[in-house]
């Protein structure tokens, strides 16, 4: 397909604009008119008095990532690699290891997510088989100062879980 | 010879072929779980079945021979149900615990599941639950609950390794796979029964956890651990090795490799040689700094012979034909030597499935190729005990992980040049250390106990500072006023493999 180029050409000043002044003039009356517009607080104003009013997160907004946990607190996570697997970024490092119980067997012994890489895209959900990570947690990743900061740990991911409905496979029927 | 149809298609076998195997020769592919080409037949996965017209009811393809005229349907509605149906058996007690399960990914049932079944389990009871993650050996992990019950491992222990390590008991339901009481399943290829197991039953415990198997990339190689040279495949990802398989080569190893050769990837982790050492200091983990380092040996080398010292070749059996032939080659061009001394490791132990006596991996070709450029070939400790090693002024070494004899006395001794990749013995007794890459990070020739020649390929760069045998003999042959005729790893090859008249696959 060849792409559509609309060229775009730049109109010589008239008289008017090529004085100066009268520009000059008009921008500060623009200016002048979003200040009294501000200042009288009228409706259609722009700009928020953040961070005493906020803008009204989307219903899709999903925030940071969390783990969710089983009934007795441990992660649900099984370290199976599905997530990190899919990741289209590649920002998940999992590493497991051994469960003292054989009924869970295998549990993940650092997770670790880079903020940074991390698109928000919602796949490791997606490709959870346990309902162990979810993209739900509707907290804003933080500003950090180095980039080793932005990677979010096992701990941090589950300080934000909670239980889940859904019954961890295995040892149901 | 028999004829048959199968699938309306026509071939001629010999008689006494199974109906699988004939099928096979066609290119039609019949799935299976308890049939392996290595092991005796046991028909009792029934996968494999198939319709054979004029038979009262479908047979296993794997056991069934073939007879003149026989009409084979291998996708007729009655088959795929009985697949369908075969599956849905197996799967009524299996965990489906796949999340966890280091077999998927390469599990069969997984696949024949998504090929032949994809159906929902029918089942309303409860499945019957069996012990998981039992360490039945020092290798192998079992599942029973996973377990198909196809007795590939029982059969392979009974009929390959003849240890009859693994046993089926109880009945039904409850049949369950394993080890005698107060018995350990030891066999030295446990390993083979983790290839061999269909489904995760039976999983490395080396490998047990550590990367799941779609993330591996497989690179042929050969194993360096003895003399056998078996056919490996060499599992890679994030720049290491994963774990080691056989490579079927029905000329060497058939399907199976030892668990010693397997594991002995891991020998050399934390103590590799990943940086030059001049006088036990460590340089920089450069390449430049390596390069240096290699210029300061040749010019140690270099006052040895300018006073009129001799310095000897110590070559390891361990190494490819490649670094064998540069080595040679610089000993006869620049030291002007034409004694070579063989530094092998000791013996190890054989059997009579793989295992050889003589723990090195390239003592046949080495010593063929030494022969070939004149040198006279001596042991390394037999000439340490005779007189003339007390002349010896300098040592060079390539490649390592031999014992180092005592040194006799008196002797005249100054320099001990090593080409290594591990800081063992020899390392310690070096008075300059050149870091080369280990076995899985390079691509060389090496030929088995049996003249056999074969390639084995790199799966693994190595660290910065490491540096190819032929780059840096040929830079001490530069820093010595001499030229080794070689460049690159090509032309170190090329000359290597023709002067020994050999190619990948030939007899040397």
């Amino acid at each position: 397909m060849v792409a559509k180029v609309k060229n775009v050409g730049q109109p010589p000043l008239n008289l008017t604009e090529s004085l100066y002044v009268t520009e000059l003039v008009r921008g500060l009356l623009t200016t002048n008119r979003h200040f009294w517009r501000n200042w009288l607080r009228r409706k259609d104003t722009a700009t928020l008095e953040y961070p005493d009013r906020k803008r009204p997160y989307s219903p899709r907004w999903r925030g940071l990532h969390r783990l969710m946990l089983r009934e007795d607190g441990s992660p649900r996570c099984v370290a199976c690699m599905m997530c990190s697997t899919h990741c289209p970024a590649n920002c998940i490092t999992i590493v497991a290891r051994e469960h003292p119980d054989p009924a869970i067997e295998k549990v993940p012994a650092s997770f670790e997510i880079d903020l940074l890489k991390c698109i928000f895209c919602g796949y490791c959900e997606e490709a959870c088989p346990c309902d162990a990570i979810r993209v739900d947690s509707g907290v804003h990743a933080q500003p950090v100062y180095g980039r080793d900061e932005a990677i979010i740990d096992l701990a941090d991911l589950l300080s934000r879980g909670s239980q889940s409905t859904s019954k961890q496979g295995g040892r149901s029927l | 010879m028999p004829v048959l149809t199968i699938d309306s298609r026509q071939v001629e076998v010999e008689a006494g072929t199974t109906i699988l195997k004939a099928a096979a020769k066609l290119g039609i592919d019949i799935p299976v779980f308890c049939y392996h080409d290595g092991l005796p037949v046991a028909a009792n996965c029934r996968m494999c079945l198939v319709e054979v017209k004029g038979a009262p009811k479908p047979c296993p393809a794997c056991e069934v021979q073939v007879r003149d005229g026989m009409e084979v349907l291998t996708q007729s509605p009655l088959v795929l149900e009985a697949r369908k149906a075969v599956l849905e058996f197996i799967l009524l007690n299996h965990p489906v615990d796949c999340p966890i399960c280091d077999q998927a990914g390469e599990c069969v049932l997984q696949d024949h599941y998504f090929a032949h079944s994809a159906g929902p389990s029918r089942i309303q009871v409860r499945k019957v639950h069996k012990a998981k993650a039992v360490p039945i050996g020092p290798n192998v992990m079992l599942d029973k609950e996973r377990c198909i019950n196809c007795t590939r491992c029982v059969r392979f222990c009974r009929e390959i390794t003849k240890t009859s390590q693994l046993a089926q008991v109880q009945r039904g339901n409850h049949t369950e796979i394993t080890v005698f009481p107060g018995r350990q399943f030891d066999d030295p290829y446990s390993l083979c029964t983790v290839d061999l197991c269909p489904v995760g039953a039976l999983t490395s415990r080396d490998f047990r956890f550590r990367k799941r198997s779609w993330l591996l990339k497989s690179i042929p190689a050969v194993c360096p651990e003895c003399s056998r040279g078996c056919n490996v495949w060499v599992d890679v990802a994030d720049g290491q090795v994963w774990r080691v398989r056989p490579r079927e080569n029905q000329a060497v190893n058939r399907w199976w490799a030892c668990d010693q050769g397997r594991l002995a990837f891991r020998r050399f982790e934390g103590q590799r040689a990943d940086r030059a050492l001049v006088d036990y200091a460590p340089r920089d983990a450069t390449r430049a700094a390596t390069m240096a380092a290699a210029a300061t040996a040749a010019g140690r080398l270099q006052t040895i012979r300018s006073h009129g010292g001799r310095v000897v070749l110590v070559l390891s059996p361990m190494v490819s034909l490649e670094e064998g032939y540069a080595a040679l080659r610089f000993a006869s061009v620049i030291l002007g030597e034409k004694l070579v001394l063989l530094a092998p490791r000791p013996d190890g132990t054989a059997d009579s499935l793989l295992r050889t006596v003589d723990a090195n991996a390239n003592r046949t070709g080495l010593a063929k190729l030494a022969g070939l450029m004149g040198f006279e070939v001596a042991d390394l400790g037999g000439f340490f005990a005779s007189p003339a090693a007390v002349e010896v002024a300098g040592l060079l070494s390539v490649g390592a992980e031999y014992p180092v004899p005592p040194l006799p006395p008196g002797a005249k001794m100054s320099q001990a040049v090593t080409l290594s990749h591990c800081l063992d013995p020899v390392a310690d007794k070096s008075t300059v250390l050149l870091p080369i890459p280990a076995h899985f990070e390079k691509d060389g020739h090496y030929v088995s106990t049996a003249g056999l020649v074969q390639r084995s390929h790199q799966a693994l760069p190595p660290a910065e500072a490491v540096a190819q045998v032929h780059s840096l003999l040929s830079e001490m042959a530069s820093k010595m006023g001499g030229t080794l005729g070689f460049t690159d790893l090509p032309s170190v090859r090329s000359a290597a493999l023709s002067l020994a008249g050999t190619g990948e696959g030939s007899h040397a």
